[in-house]
């Protein structure tokens, strides 16, 4: 028994209906096959890097199983018949199962955050979360205002700034 | 003939040893999309400094993303 992961990409007008089955397909061969489905991981719909047939996007979707080697063989054959599947990798299992540009933004998201925290803090959202030493320290007297935004116009042309944002 | 100056040479590192990398991940497009040119072609151990293991990792990779259509085969803009 080896760890495996199949991504498969569905036809952009396939519901989740069609993907649901689909995986429900896969999941029968596996353990039909005496192997065992551990993981479904559903990237969405994505952006393809070339056109497949006039189609610009699809369903990205990995499963991960344990199973016999044999099993690859039929999973590929099922694939080859359901002509909503684009395109279809199986291989042994690698890294993370989560979808690419998943992983990569939440790291660019991370990265901005500690790298300008107090600004996004403050602009992006207009909630008391931007807290960061940085975000006071710019408009000190105008922090603590944010929170009770409502009450706060009282204190007239000061703070034209946080008025527009909250 | 007067001999030509040696060329200074600097050691290429592996990007890949540094970063401790395992295995490289199919699905791991932005690491990909880094060791291919604008082309879409897989850029030589000789100019990346790539180590043997990485970089047969890494074409391994990369074929197997563009076969998901996750990184190209030729890029839009050379098509």
């Amino acid at each position: 028994m080896k760890e495996y992961e199949t991504v498969f990409v569905m036809h952009p007008q396939v519901d989740d209906a069609g993907i649901e089955k689909q995986i429900e397909e896969l999941r029968g061969v596996v353990t039909g096959g005496g192997g065992e489905v551990t993981g479904v991981y559903k990237w969405g719909r994505r952006k393809l890097a070339y056109t497949i047939g006039k189609v610009h996007d699809g369903f990205y979707t990995l499963v991960r199983f344990r199973s016999e080697a044999d099993v690859l063989r039929e999973l590929d054959r099922r694939y080859k018949l359901n002509e909503m599947v684009l395109r279809h990798l199986t291989v042994a299992s690698v890294g993370e199962p989560t979808a690419p540009d998943h992983r990569g933004r939440d790291r660019r998201m991370d990265r901005g955050r500690s790298q300008f925290g107090g600004r996004f803090g403050e602009r992006g959202r207009p909630e008391a979360e931007a807290g960061p030493p940085e975000g006071v320290s710019e408009s000190a007297p105008e922090a603590p205002a944010v929170p009770v935004a409502p009450v706060a116009p009282a204190e007239t042309e000061s703070e034209p700034k946080v008025e527009g944002e909250a | 003939m007067p001999k030509k100056a040696p060329k200074t040479l600097r050691k290429k590192v592996c990007k890949l040893c540094l970063d401790r990398v395992e295995m490289v991940d199919y699905k791991d497009e932005k690491r990909l999309l880094r060791a291919i040119t604008d082309r879409g072609k897989i850029v030589p151990a000789r100019i990346s400094g790539n180590c043997a293991r990485h970089q047969a990792q890494i074409t391994r990779a990369v074929k197997r993303a563009r076969v998901l259509a996750l990184i190209p085969f030729v890029s839009e803009s050379y098509r």
